[in-house]
């Protein structure tokens, strides 16, 4: 038995090279761009110029006269050939106004970017100057850009068939039933009126989202006899092809989505179901060509990537020895024209307002959310999913009260955090294990509170201002079905199959699809230390409906959390197998615990001389299945699935010590300290990673990007040189520790991690810039958080 | 149509192009040479498809197959010497310096060239140097350790 | 973009406001019109083609004369497209005070660029259409100082405008201003 654990130690938590870099570093990754088709035909879009206008006509005649111009397709062609967007597989069971759409605009654009017409080409440059000769007829309407005017009685409506502007409303606190609703507000009321301590912000935070290196492509190809095989740069390719079975009305058997092996990120972005997949894929079956469609940055940053742009109206209340009472918000989301399949924009709001409450105990809560369409473009999920606007809100809020309270912003936090697990939250969320204050005091250990509060009071005689901020936060760790279904008509379970080859090799697939997080090592470990093999011996496919078991999604850090536990769910229930055989072949009578796998061996640990290379028993098991013990047919290969019963979180928590020059109001990171629950670790470097880059991302976003629309609702920022996305030089190194707690819900104890990792950032940062300024009095409320904006409220404070 | 002649890892090739097309696309889809990636629209800020332009780097995406005219290209193909990786490549695999891998190449490329004028770089101008690069996944942190490590194994095989 | 300006014409006021109303003069200070119609009294379209490299762009405009009175002042309002490059909406106010024997003429224009021309920048904008405004009026000296009577009748746009109605002759100051700025501009999209 010892053995058995040393020996799963060795891949488990190991800091493994991953079997990815090898083609990637050399050049050698295939991502869809990099994907040829014999005779395929290049697509480009032709995307609105306005924000909200009427198409009183296209001219098209000279796009196709050009040579080498195969097809133009518009949104009539869409309106009359193919269904519309709104499909019941791509509707959230979440009572919303979903407005109708096609894969086209017709009659209307709403957004600056809204794809009027499609160019087919013979090559790619011919297809971007057939694009510029479509003459597209506009008359301006009205635009609405901003959310909370977009609720307002009389302003312009962006959906003839969503009167109000209002995509989305909830109360997520005090029942399902408006009475109960009411009395909680009341209640809640009640304890404002009388509480010691108040503070009330509103809390804007800007539009901004985590845009992949990668940006989006499809590639279809249609033939009569095999229907459409489609390349999608997509999380979820079983979803996706659902969607276009509804949409085109292809028989099932006649469509297979492929996420290609390689994806350069998704983060989100590549979650939904988007309207170009249906464009390129009607454009191959009406040419019966292969077509293939590759954004461009320039579209990219006009249409998706574009998340956050939430004002937080909250109000929190507590006593003078800084426990917190009440948690009130009323929330307001800017969802764009929200016309993008599966989260239309509103889901992430949604989610942001149920983990508005974060880690701390309240008596009571009243959180209400509103979700207003604008003519921007629709939200796309970003990791840090609808919570970096409420996370900050929560997290800025709890500084305010500490310091009113005049208790360090730490202790209170402590003081105040759920201590022991499960936990429902005022929400309804459910928090299922994890031991959030052991995660935090390991977080106090790497700072000497009491020394840098010394420090800080003598910099500051200096006229140098140094400060301390802290925030933290549980994210979600895979997504049970439970939350799955109302949130995207999906299931959340974890599938893989597990095939044993011959000659010892282990093929593993599942059917979400990766963008960089290190499936195929991270699985190949999980294998390895189960059958007692090296990764390198086994293979794994992702992403193709054709070719793996039905999942929802790489979303929510599934893999961690499902994916890994399904891996191991069926290699549990081959070795069963393995070991009956096993047994039975060296006539004795065991059970599968009393046998261990290591170092490519089968041993019989009552007898280790009793033992048979891994190879060879499964090769007798799957070639020469005679003599075989009761019951039992020859093949090695399971399909297993993995449910949580309930939602899974992980907890983190940073710190950030930050110097602020009140001269030039620039600020520099000294330091960023995390301290993180990930449960049982399969490959620390990954993990690593996975924080070093969600943490840069949050900083990204809190600091230097922005999606700027101008009163007209021209997007100004759809190039790098505009939408600035931080560089090695603008971000500091980072120091990560772990107190982690094994998952109790997980057959080995792991947690899915880095989806929600950026929300805290923004928090943390701005507290430790208040903190440094706190003579001046100064509470940032604002992203994104910039010089020029300190420097107003410094010497606003300096009177 | 203008007829070219690029060597491009070392092997020479002879194309007739339009002068307009763009040297990045020149090396994806004539040579499918595919490892160069496109990451922006043409704005030269992502850093993916830079290669070394007579051993210096450069931004594919900002130049002209025309202008690489009679000139030699390296691409992060043409990095390793069959299956013997370049230093750099093997100190990305063993610091965990790629997550999605699709700046990788373009940063490759870039430092391959930046460790040559700086063979003992300080973190800092590590950091100073991957400007040109941008990359979403890792955080830079695991990159700036993976090209200390290359510098290191560099002036170790130097002695 | 916002421009507001003023500048000293060698030339006494009159004349300088009849020169703005002379489409035949203007003409010759606004390079690639191909062709200029009326829709009705003080309403125009004009179509003004320009060849940038290999390029060709051809921009369609609306002008509108409002607040008429000679010879002191005026405004105009216009939008043109620049087809693929974006589009403009533009609002000029042309004020001229007499100062001794020249004229000062006071321009304010405000132009909301979109598409691709406004995602250039605001900066951008603004500097390209200062550099603009200050070469037509380069142009637009001489002209004046040259000739201030209607052009020999066998110039080829002579033909094209002579049919102009007095009162719609003024769209072509910010009309000028106007094409400029979005050729330059796309030009500068279109060789990126």
């Amino acid at each position: 038995m010892e053995q058995q654990l040393k020996a799963n130690k060795q891949w488990m938590g190991a800091r493994m090279e991953r079997k990815e870099d090898l083609r990637l570093v050399t050049g050698q990754g295939k991502y869809l761009a990099d994907i040829v088709l014999p005779g395929m035909l290049h697509a480009v879009f032709v995307r609105s110029e306005y924000a909200h206008a009427k198409i009183l006509g296209i001219d098209t005649s000279a796009a196709l006269e050009l040579p080498g111009v195969i097809a133009v397709l518009t949104g009539e062609d869409f309106r009359t050939e193919v269904k519309s967007m709104r499909q019941p597989v791509l509707l959230p069971n979440l009572p919303a106004a979903y407005p109708e759409y096609y894969a086209l605009a017709v009659d209307k654009v709403k957004y600056h970017g809204d794809p009027v017409a499609v160019v087919i080409a013979r090559d790619k440059y011919t297809a971007e100057d057939a694009a510029e000769l479509v003459m597209v007829d506009y008359e301006e309407l009205p635009v609405i850009l901003d959310a909370e005017a977009a609720l307002e009685p009389g302003a312009p409506q962006v959906h003839d068939d969503q009167p109000g502007n209002e995509m989305f409303a909830m109360t997520f606190t005090g029942g399902a039933t408006e009475e109960e609703q009411r009395a909680n507000e009341a209640a809640v009321e009640q304890i404002f009126k009388t509480a010691d301590v108040v503070v009330s912000n509103r809390f804007r935070v800007h539009r901004t989202g985590i845009t992949p290196m990668e940006p989006r492509g499809v590639l279809c190809d249609w033939t009569m006899a095999d229907g459409l095989t489609a390349w999608i740069t997509t999380q979820r390719p079983h979803i996706d092809r659902l969607a276009l079975i509804d949409i085109l009305d292809i028989p099932g058997e006649k469509v297979r989505v492929i996420a290609p092996r390689d994806q350069g990120g998704g983060f989100g972005v590549k979650a939904p179901f988007f309207r170009e997949n249906v464009v390129i894929a009607h454009a191959a079956r009406k040419l019966g060509k292969p077509v293939r469609w590759i954004e461009s940055r320039y579209e990219s940053l006009m249409s998706v990537g574009q998340e956050r742009d939430q004002v937080n109206t909250l109000d929190v209340a507590a006593t003078k020895e800084g426990k917190l009472l009440a948690i009130r918000n009323r929330g307001v989301a800017n969802n764009g024209t929200g016309q993008t399949g599966v989260y239309w924009g509103f889901v992430m709001p949604f989610l942001g307002q149920v983990e508005m409450p974060n880690v701390y105990t309240w008596e009571k809560g009243d959180i209400k959310l509103r979700v207003a369409s604008t003519n921007k473009a629709c939200l796309t999920p970003s990791r840090a999913f609808g919570h970096f606007p409420t996370r900050f809100a929560v997290e800025r809020s709890i500084d305010m009260v500490a310091r009113k309270v005049g208790m360090e912003p730490a202790v209170l936090r402590r003081k105040n955090m759920v201590p022991q697990l499960p936990y429902t939250t005022v929400t309804g969320e459910y928090y299922d294990s994890g031991d959030f204050l052991k995660v935090w005091d390991n977080l106090l250990t790497h700072i000497d509170l009491p020394a840098f509060r010394r420090e800080q009071a003598a910099l500051r005689e200096q006229g140098r201002y140094i400060g301390i901020g802290f925030a933290c936060g549980a994210e979600l760790s895979g997504v049970a079905s439970e939350l799955l279904v109302p949130m995207e008509n999906q299931p959340g379970y974890g599938a893989a199959t597990v095939r044993v080859d011959p000659r010892g090799k282990v093929l593993i697939f599942g059917g979400d699809a990766p963008g960089g997080q290190g499936h195929e090592t991270t699985v190949a470990q999980v294998v390895a230390s189960t059958f007692g093999i090296d990764p390198k011996d086994s293979v794994v496919t992702t992403g193709d409906t054709g070719a793996t078991p039905f999942g929802a999604g790489t979303i929510g850090a599934r893999a961690g959390s499902y994916f890994v536990s399904a891996v191991h769910k069926a290699c549990a229930d081959l070795k069963e197998k393995i070991t009956h055989v096993l047994a039975h072949d060296l006539g004795i009578r065991a059970t599968v615990e009393e046998f261990s796998f290591i170092n490519g061996e089968v041993i019989y640990l009552r007898d280790p001389s009793k033992k048979k290379p891994f190879r060879e028993i499964v090769e007798r098991i799957i070639m020469f299945p005679v003599n075989l013990p009761e019951g039992e047919v020859g093949g090695l290969e399971a399909t297993a699935f993995f449910e949580a019963a309930k939602p899974m979180i992980c907890f983190n928590g940073d710190f950030c010590v930050v110097e602020v020059d009140i001269k030039t109001a620039e600020f520099k990171i000294k330091r960023w300290v995390t301290s993180e629950d990930v449960g049982n670790v399969i490959n620390q470097n990954i993990v690593d990673g996975q924080m070093h880059g969600a943490i840069v991302q949050g900083l990204s976003n809190a600091v230097y990007e922005e999606f700027i629309y101008n009163e007209q609702g021209q997007q100004l920022t759809a190039d790098f040189e505009n939408y600035k996305l931080a560089t090695a030089a603008d971000v500091p190194d980072i120091e990560l520790s772990y107190a982690s707690t094994p998952c109790p819900h997980t057959p080995l104890g792991t947690r899915g991690i880095g989806e929600g990792r950026p929300s805290s950032v923004p928090g943390a940062l701005s507290n430790a810039i208040c903190d440094a300024l706190a003579p001046f009095g100064i509470e940032i409320t604002e992203l994104p958080l910039r010089p020029s904006s300190l420097w107003t409220k410094i010497k606003a404070a300096q009177g | 149509m203008q007829t070219v002649t690029i060597k491009v890892n070392g092997e020479a090739f002879t194309e007739s192009v339009p002068p307009r097309l763009l040297l990045v696309d020149f090396l994806r889809e004539r040579l499918a040479l595919t490892g160069t990636h496109v990451g922006c629209t043409h704005e030269g800020v992502c850093g993916a498809c830079t290669v070394h332009l007579d051993g210096d780097a450069v931004k594919s995406c900002l130049m002209l197959a025309v202008q690489a005219d009679g000139h030699d290209i390296t691409t992060v193909e043409g990095l390793a010497k069959g299956e013997e990786l370049s230093a750099l490549q093997r100190a990305f695999r063993e610091e965990h310096g790629l997550q999605c891998g699709f700046c990788t190449p373009g940063i490759l490329m870039n430092m391959t060239d930046f460790l040559k004028h700086n063979p003992n770089p300080t973190d800092d101008e590590i950091r100073q140097g991957l400007i040109g690069n941008l990359c979403r996944c890792t955080g830079y942190v695991h990159i700036v350790r993976a090209v200390r490590t290359a510098a290191k194994m560099l002036a170790a095989e130097a002695r | 973009m916002e421009l507001k300006q003023q500048i000293r014409i060698n030339a006494p006021r009159a004349r300088v406001f009849a020169a703005l109303n002379d489409p035949a003069l203007l003409l010759q200070a606004i390079p690639g019109c191909e062709a200029l119609t009326e829709q009705e009294p003080g309403k125009f379209e004009a179509t003004v083609a320009a060849k940038v490299g290999p390029l060709s762009a051809k921009f369609k405009g609306h002008m509108q004369v409002e607040d008429l009175n000679p010879p002191a002042s005026y405004t105009l309002v216009g939008e043109g497209k620049a087809g693929p490059a974006g589009h403009a909406k533009v609002r000029a106010s042309v004020r001229l005070e007499e100062d001794g024997a020249g004229t000062l003429l006071h321009y304010e224009v405000k132009a909301d660029v979109g598409g691709k021309l406004g995602q250039l920048g605001g900066s951008l904008i603004d500097r390209t259409a200062q550099k603009l405004a200050g070469e037509f009026f380069q142009r637009f000296e001489p002209l004046i100082a040259l000739d201030g009577d209607a052009p020999a009748a066998d110039t080829p746009t002579a033909t094209a405008v002579a049919a102009a109605t007095p009162a719609a002759k003024q769209t072509w100051g910010a009309w000028y201003f106007m094409a400029a700025v979005a050729l330059a501009l796309a030009a500068w999209v279109l060789l990126r």
